[in-house]
């Protein structure tokens, strides 16, 4: 290969600088332990924070890692159809279809979903099973056991999230539940316990539900039921206090008995002008005649007095007990139409009821498929690639300021 | 005096210590720190002259755009918002949008517009990009902590989950920041690019997940649209805004491989075009 | 010091083919060195320069600084036009750790911009755009500057000052000149190279070289 001669700096500027000194000898210092680990170049790195760790990590997956067992379940979570549909509007409706949400059961679908997530769902566990003895069997290797003997609820939680995964998808409404352990009775075991419980609180919901469109009902019937009694009662001690079954009959027969002494006086009356007519005065029939007549106006008077004395008492008995009878009967009306609504909203109830099915039962697993060693691996190795590579860019793009 | 000895290929004897790696890329780190800082200076600028009127423009663009739009949408009371302020809606979902859009559509010119400064060996076409970028983001920035410190201020309206939608946002400026990358040096290299990114950006809009919540989607479009990284951002945004009251739907992991592969790519085309690019 | 070994650059032309601008050029520019490189129009001259400056790459081989080096001063490269003489400096000033200052100060007296230092850059002559640019690199104190038929411009009292400061700015650094005027080298530089047909040969002397390249 040809080269063109270096240029040799001219004599005046190597006088005038001259700093020409002969070549200084290297003194190489033995470098550190960690000096000499360093990498020297991009690959060297590379294999430091990308290969090496991708290494250690298929290692531990080809000769530790423990194998781990798969339960999977699918269940559905469902309404009765033509419950609580209301149309969607806005785009929803401009693209012609119902948005998910407003599918029969889906609320409750994905209350079971968070449920099973959560810190109820594993205290709910731990009450029916040992999760920590299940997650620290003595198959379990120490990276990916449960780390502590008596974990935190919160630690637990994150260890639980790991191990069970549930999923809800839209579109079929179905929730699929995986867990996994060491063992494949366990992780059917957790399986099963997250399933009853689940079923649990799905009841819940509907004697939920159910009991708050019914409590209205009920609430309503038992008032109208004592607004009954109270009429009835107030009735019944009315007729007692005022010794009359029916005062409105009473006043009636008042006014028949004077009216009956008014015809008898009337007709002695005139008995007594027809007598006196051929009758000397002091006819011993004349005074008898005299005599009943007084003794009518007599009691007449009497009667009268009677009447018009408790007059004011009558009215009043009367229309004191017209109210009550209205009452009564109003209150009977109120009690018919309160049994007609609770009715309604029993049959409502009825309909808003949400169940939960059980598509797949937790399976038993015959084979260990966790953990995916492969696609650990290899997800991994692409991953810190990617890092590192943009690592790599944004460092060599800084170096390349400082040349 | 001593001649110089360039004939075996490697470096003379005399030739002064390299300093280490280490210290020339966190000498490199400084130099970039400060040429981004004098570009956004530069960029402020040439933008929008000395005078202060332009330096408020730059906030008062995307605000009264958002503006306008949140109060039609007030008007009109669509029901792709739920139960939330219908203003404050749009200024979440349409502000991050225009400095996605102002991101992308200025990256097409970035480099051409810049050639002048490739003069200056410090100045680096990542350097250009990100001057600019940061400058879009601090705007839109500004202009969401002021409608948002506003609004708290007025109605007591305050973000579900601050952090959330800080994060959110990074990613947002994080993704469009890639893609930037990947038009500019697209654009440097194809003209093409440079026509098809504009109206891709209007056209992109509806499927953004800007304007509207994915809540009130049917699931089967929901499910379409989730694969668009910045229809999650744009959900995971929302709901850091306004938490419970309107479900969100996004995928972390998703967003952030994305975000993560568009800024590799991104840089690794800024780099391959650099040797392409004439002045 | 810089350093470039084994240089080469091609460029792709339009319909395929390669024009090769500089094949396997190795060479050294020490502090103190005053080198001027002659060739013709499209030779390459540029080219090298720009490589020299680090703001363009080599197909193969590489290029080493050991020391600060000026970006490549030629008419009107690395001003931005819509910017004022004054935000330029500014910015010059920013990307290059100065005091923005001095940097300021340095130009207005040296480039004699009056109240032009405040317009636009694109509202300037060429002398002044000139003046500005010197004034610029200079404000900045590299160890080497890289000089591409800059001197060409400006009126004779500013070629007489840019002469002197060149010489004062230069005592003891390095100056790279690429010229296609023998005259300029002559001026300035104490050794010399001529770049013809992708290789570049060195002389001690400049009559030499300024021989050789009238030859050509």
């Amino acid at each position: 290969m040809k080269l063109s001669p270096p240029i040799r700096p001219s004599e005046a500027v190597s006088t005038t600088t001259g700093v020409e000194a002969p070549p200084r000898p290297r003194v190489q210092p033995r470098p550190s332990l960690l000096a000499r680990l360093r990498p020297k170049s991009g690959m060297g790195w590379y294999v430091l924070l990308v290969l090496l760790p991708t290494a250690l990590v298929g290692l531990y997956y080809a000769t530790y890692a423990a194998d781990m067992y798969e339960a999977e379940a699918r269940i559905l979570v469902r309404g009765r159809p033509g419950a609580n549909a209301s149309g969607a509007g806005g785009i929803a409706s401009i693209l012609g279809a119902s948005a998910g949400s407003l599918r029969t059961g889906a609320e409750e679908a994905q209350a079971v979903t968070s449920f099973i997530d959560s810190l109820d769902a594993v205290n709910g566990l731990g009450r029916q099973l040992d999760l920590a003895e299940i997650w620290r069997r003595p198959e379990a290797d120490r990276i990916s056991r449960l780390w502590y003997e008596n974990p935190e609820a919160e630690r637990l939680l994150r260890y639980y999230r790991r191990r069970v995964t549930v999923e809800y998808d839209l579109e079929t409404g179905l929730i699929t539940l995986k867990v996994l352990a060491y063992r494949p009775e366990d992780s059917k075991a957790i399986a099963e316990a997250l399933l009853s419980l689940s079923e649990e609180l799905v009841n819940r919901f509907s004697a939920r539900t159910s009991q708050d469109t019914l409590r209205v009902g009920r609430e309503e019937v038992q008032i109208a039921e004592r607004r009954v009694i109270a009429a009835r009662e107030a009735l019944t001690a009315f007729r007692e206090r005022e010794q009359t079954l029916d005062p409105t009959a009473a006043a009636g027969t008042a006014v028949e008995t004077i009216g009956r002494l008014e015809g008898v006086l009337a007709q002695t009356r005139a008995e007594l002008q027809e007598k006196q007519a051929f009758m000397r005065r002091d006819n011993p029939q004349i005074q008898v005649l005299q005599n009943r007549i007084a003794a009518l106006q007599a009691q007449i008077a009497v009667e009268r007095a009677r009447r018009t004395r408790g007059e004011e008492n009558l009215t009043q008995q009367l229309s004191g007990y017209e109210r009550l009878t209205l009452e009564r009967e109003f209150a009977e009306r109120v009690y018919a139409s309160a049994i007609g609504s609770l009715e309604a909203a029993r049959a409502d109830a009825q309909r808003q009821q949400v169940f939960l099915m059980r598509v797949v039962e937790p399976n038993l697993a015959e084979r260990a498929t966790f953990p995916k060693a492969m696609f650990n691996t290899v997800t991994l190795l692409v991953a810190l690639t990617v890092l590192f590579a943009i690592g790599w860019l944004i460092m060599a793009g800084a170096r390349e300021h400082a040349s | 005096m001593s001649a110089a000895t360039g004939g075996s290929g490697g470096l003379p004897g005399d030739l002064p210590e390299r300093r280490s790696e280490f210290y020339r890329t966190l000498e490199g780190l400084r130099v970039q720190g400060r040429v981004i800082h004098a570009l956004l200076l530069r960029e402020l600028q040439t933008r929008f002259g000395r005078g202060h009127l332009g330096f408020l423009w730059l906030f008062l663009e995307p605000l009264l755009l958002a503006g306008v739009i949140g109060l039609l949408k007030s008007l009109m009371q669509s029901r792709e918002m739920g139960n939330v302020p219908p203003f404050l809606f749009v200024v979440v979902g349409y502000a991050p949008y225009f400095a996605f859009r102002a991101i992308i559509n200025r990256a097409t010119t970035a480099f051409q517009a810049n050639m002048t400064l490739m003069y200056h060996r410090q100045v680096r076409l990542l350097d250009i990009m990100l001057a600019r970028n940061l400058l879009e983001m601090g705007a839109v920035t500004c202009v969401l902590v002021i409608v948002l410190a506003g609004t708290a201020w007025i109605t007591d309206f305050s973000p579900y989950d601050l952090p959330t939608m800080v994060f959110a946002l990074l990613l947002m400026f994080a993704f469009a920041n890639g893609l930037g990358l990947l038009v500019a040096a697209g654009a440097a290299r194809w003209e093409v690019v440079d026509r098809i990114v504009h109206p891709l950006t209007y056209i992109a809009l509806p499927f953004s997940g800007a304007l509207f919540a994915l809540h009130f989607l049917p699931a089967r479009w929901r499910e379409i649209l989730l694969w668009n990284p910045q229809a999650n951002i744009h959900e995971m945004l929302r709901d850091g805004m306004f938490g419970d009251q309107i479900p969100a739907y996004y995928d972390l992991t998703y967003v952030i491989g994305w975000v993560v592969i568009v800024n590799l790519l991104g840089m690794a085309a800024v780099r391959a075009v650099r040797a392409k690019l004439e002045f | 010091m810089i350093y470039f070994d084994r240089v080469s650059k091609h460029y792709d032309l339009r319909g395929g083919g390669k024009k090769h601008v500089l094949r396997n050029v190795s060479g050294i520019i020490r502090p103190g060195d005053a080198l001027g490189i002659l060739g013709r129009n499209g030779a390459g001259k540029s080219t090298l320069v720009r490589m020299l400056a680090g703001v363009e790459h080599p197909n193969s081989g590489r290029i080493e600084r050991r020391m600060t080096v000026s970006w490549p001063l030629a008419h009107g490269v690395g001003l931005q036009n819509s910017m004022s003489g004054a935000d330029n400096a500014r910015f010059i000033a920013r990307i290059y750790n100065q005091p923005i200052k001095k940097v300021l100060d340095f130009v207005e007296d040296f480039a004699e911009l009056g109240p032009y230092m405040d317009m636009p850059a694109k509202t300037y002559s060429v002398g002044m755009m000139g003046r500005l640019l010197l004034g610029l690199s200079f404000a900045v104190d590299f160890d080497c500057y890289l000089i591409d038929e800059v001197t060409a411009t400006g009126d004779q009292r500013f070629v007489a000052r840019a002469q002197a400061l060149l010489a004062e700015k230069t005592r003891g650094r390095s100056l790279v000149l690429v010229s296609h005027v023998p005259e300029h080298l002559k001026m300035y530089c104490r050794t010399a190279a001529v770049l013809n047909e992708g290789s570049l040969t060195f002389f001690e002397d400049v009559d030499e070289a300024v021989a050789t390249y009238k030859a050509l």
